[in-house]
């Protein structure tokens, strides 16, 4: 008979990112039970929206998150247009899709660093972050920021790309493109790589499905959910989209959807800088909300992140309500962790991507 | 987007809750809002990109079922519910209730004040943006404005 | 060999920030910006590090972590704030489960604005991070000296004087 033990998983330890924290129930090296403790970075920001007008809500909308933070400030964005009816111009459209497929780019590599530094290969924490800092050159030169760049508005976006930079965008992510390649060969066929990620975390499809979760960690066991081939009114209707997915469900598998996804991406950008339309980037908003209710999601790179907001005619909503994709993922977490092994814990979370910042707002 | 809003009862959500498990929905979210009446809860599914929202109002001292015999994943939301909003969410499966302790916070359940709730439920009317594929049998807001004011 | 200076090793923890921040002083290990050639390391126990990168303004629940932490550092240890919501709270400084900046957790030394700061003034902080860690050794060693200077003054004669006496019976 096994030796039982609970162990504490976090809140700081050396490959989180994040706080989480997980009493592991264990006999002997084997976990029988994950018991999670959130709110670690639970800052109660949606109550924010009674304190800060809606328009100027839009940088803290952003600041949920520092990786998924374009995406967060376009889900709102877009709900309060949905909710006011704002057109937004087709070119703005378009910018917000380039930006937000960067920071795809820009978050899977980030994931593939500290993924590899996770499982112990340094080497390929500091080659993928290395590769980053391409992605975040290029944000920083059209937007001026790195990580929370503050682009997208109420109406449109803030600032326009030259032709010039769509040009050197696309020429910069074409040699990126083949360094990409050897990150890609290397994660794919290094024997201790699929040695520690193959088999490991295993979600079935039924289960995926039973767990409602989303993102790369659904589609990583064949359920083909991407909120990107349903989305009306953005620029990847008009390119054409199909998600990228796999069968084996295990962490091998979301790795390698997460690599594919940033081919994906890049091609995604190359189509919306060839198809780019002319014309203004923001309508002015004038008014309060009316009093509704509009709902709206975005593929953010951890799954789909939906945004609700009600407005009561005043400058302050009356209720915003994120659901981010880690909040989903959260299920899928603990039953993903019943039955592996102590060392393999790190990676297994990891696999999901946890943006807990997203997840506890 | 395309979206729906179906007014419910208390005691008609177990059984649509079990309706659209049948019928393979996901679910997406669970919503609370608060409001003169008490609690406005939005449970949110989701199939082919279309979303359907169940929507009822809970009284202040009233109670909801929990979903999770369905959904189980919905323990995320009805704990983070019961612990921000005060709202008594009966029955969730035992080994994820919480009991209070999911979310630690600073002031306990920081959402129950009814003070910031500044317009009753029944003042607002879901606002469907016409000419994107969306459900024109309920007309937006905008287009009917003597409705809905307070 | 003035010149050589100790090369500090960091403890780094996000105390309820959005992770942009942390993504940063992550990045200033990578090899753009690259402490590690200066033998900075980012290491994961707090008995190791001689430097608290905190982020983050701290809630109610991180509150006894981030002092737990900050206990466990042997001294002399130096704390950066990095970013705006570690100085003073940032854009949620009035949230209502946040604390406010990290002062209110720990005694902060230095302070890194930025939202999210960038990783070159991460660097700069850690630099005056350095000089005032100088400055605590030299304390501490003082302190050091003193207690050698008491103990063979003192202590020791004392000692060898009770030792006589109980050789003498």
């Amino acid at each position: 008979m096994g030796k039982s033990t609970v162990v504490p998983f976090g809140p700081q330890h050396p490959v989180l990112p994040e706080p989480i924290h997980l009493d592991l129930e264990l006999q002997d090296e084997k976990v029988v039970k994950a018991i999670p403790s959130i709110g670690y970075i639970h800052r109660g920001l949606e109550k924010l929206v009674e304190k800060r007008g809606f328009q100027e809500y839009v940088y803290i909308a952003e600041r949920v998150c520092g990786i998924c933070s374009f995406g967060h400030g376009w889900g709102y964005s877009k709900a309060i247009e949905g909710l006011m009816e704002i057109e937004v111009p087709r070119r703005a459209e378009y910018l917000r899709t380039i930006w937000h497929e960067l920071s795809r780019l820009h978050s899977h590599l980030l994931w593939v660093g500290l993924g590899a530094d996770a499982l112990g290969f340094e080497s390929l924490f500091m080659h993928a972050w290395r590769l980053r800092e391409t992605i975040l050159d290029m944000i920083e030169q059209t937007t001026g920021g790195r990580v929370i760049f503050s682009v997208c508005k109420v109406g449109g976006v803030r600032r326009d790309i030259s032709d010039h930079d769509l040009k050197e965008i696309v020429s910069r992510l074409e040699k990126l493109k083949k360094e990409i390649d050897g990150l890609t060969a290397l994660i794919l066929n290094d024997e201790t790589i699929h040695a520690r990620l193959k088999g490991v975390g295993t979600v079935s499809f039924e289960d995926a499905k039973a767990l409602g979760c989303v993102g790369p960690t659904a589609r990583a066991s064949g359920v083909p959910l991407d909120y990107r081939c349903g989305d009306e009114g953005g620029a990847y209707k008009e390119l054409g989209f199909k998600p990228v997915t796999d069968t084996a469900g295990d962490c091998f598998a979301r790795c390698k959807v997460r690599l594919l996804e940033l081919y994906q991406a890049i091609d995604l950008i190359k189509g919306c800088v060839e198809n780019m339309p002319a014309g203004e980037i923001a309508v002015p908003v004038k008014g309060f909300p009316p009093a509704a209710e509009y709902f709206t999601r975005v593929e953010q790179p951890r799954g789909e992140a939906v945004y609700y907001v009600k407005g009561n005619k005043t400058k302050n909503l009356e209720r915003f309500r994120l659901r981010t994709p880690t909040n989903a993922n959260l299920a899928v977490l603990v039953k993903m962790l019943q039955g592996c092994d102590l060392a393999d814990v790190p990676n297994i979370i990891l696999t999901i991507d946890p943006c807990i910042s997203c997840c506890e707002r | 987007m395309k979206q729906q809003l179906i007014p419910i009862q208390i005691p008609d959500l177990l059984g649509r809750v079990a309706q659209y498990k049948k019928d393979g929905y996901r679910m997406v979210q669970i919503l609370c809002t608060r409001v003169p009446e008490g609690y406005e809860l939005t449970y949110s599914f989701d199939k082919d990109c279309v979303l359907e929202n169940l929507r009822l109002i809970v009284p202040e001292e009233g109670s909801v079922m929990s979903v999770t015999s369905q959904y189980w994943y919905a323990f995320v939301w009805e704990n983070e519910i019961h612990d921000l909003f005060g709202l008594n969410v009966e029955f969730i499966a035992p080994e994820v209730d919480y009991g209070g302790k999911f979310f630690h916070l600073a002031k306990p359940m920081p959402w129950h004040e009814l003070a910031n709730a500044k317009q009753p439920a029944s003042a607002v009317k879901v606002n469907l943006r016409s000419g994107l594929g969306i459900d024109a049998s309920v007309k937006p807001a905008s287009a009917k404005p003597t409705e809905g004011d307070k | 060999m003035s010149y050589i200076k100790k090369s500090p090793w960091l403890v780094h923890y996000d105390g309820s920030s959005c992770n942009g921040c942390d993504i940063e002083v992550l990045a200033c290990l990578t090899p753009l910006y690259d402490v590690e050639r200066f033998g900075i390391v980012n290491t994961g126990n707090p008995k190791h590090a001689d430097i608290f990168l905190v982020t983050g303004g701290v809630n109610a629940q991180n509150l006894p972590v981030v002092k737990q932490i900050y206990e466990q550092m042997p001294e002399p240890k130096v704390v950066i704030a990095v970013g705006a919501c570690a100085c003073t709270g940032g854009v949620f400084h009035d949230c209502y489960n946040m604390i406010g900046g990290m002062d209110k957790a720990i005694p902060v030394d230095v302070y890194v604005p930025g939202c999210a700061a960038r990783p070159e003034a991460i660097i700069d902080g850690v630099v005056k991070g350095l000089a005032v860690l100088e400055e605590k050794q030299k304390a501490v060693a003082v302190l050091a000296e003193r207690a050698e200077e008491e103990r063979e003054t003192v202590l020791e004669p004392t000692v060898a004087m009770h030792k006589q006496q109980e050789a003498k019976k």
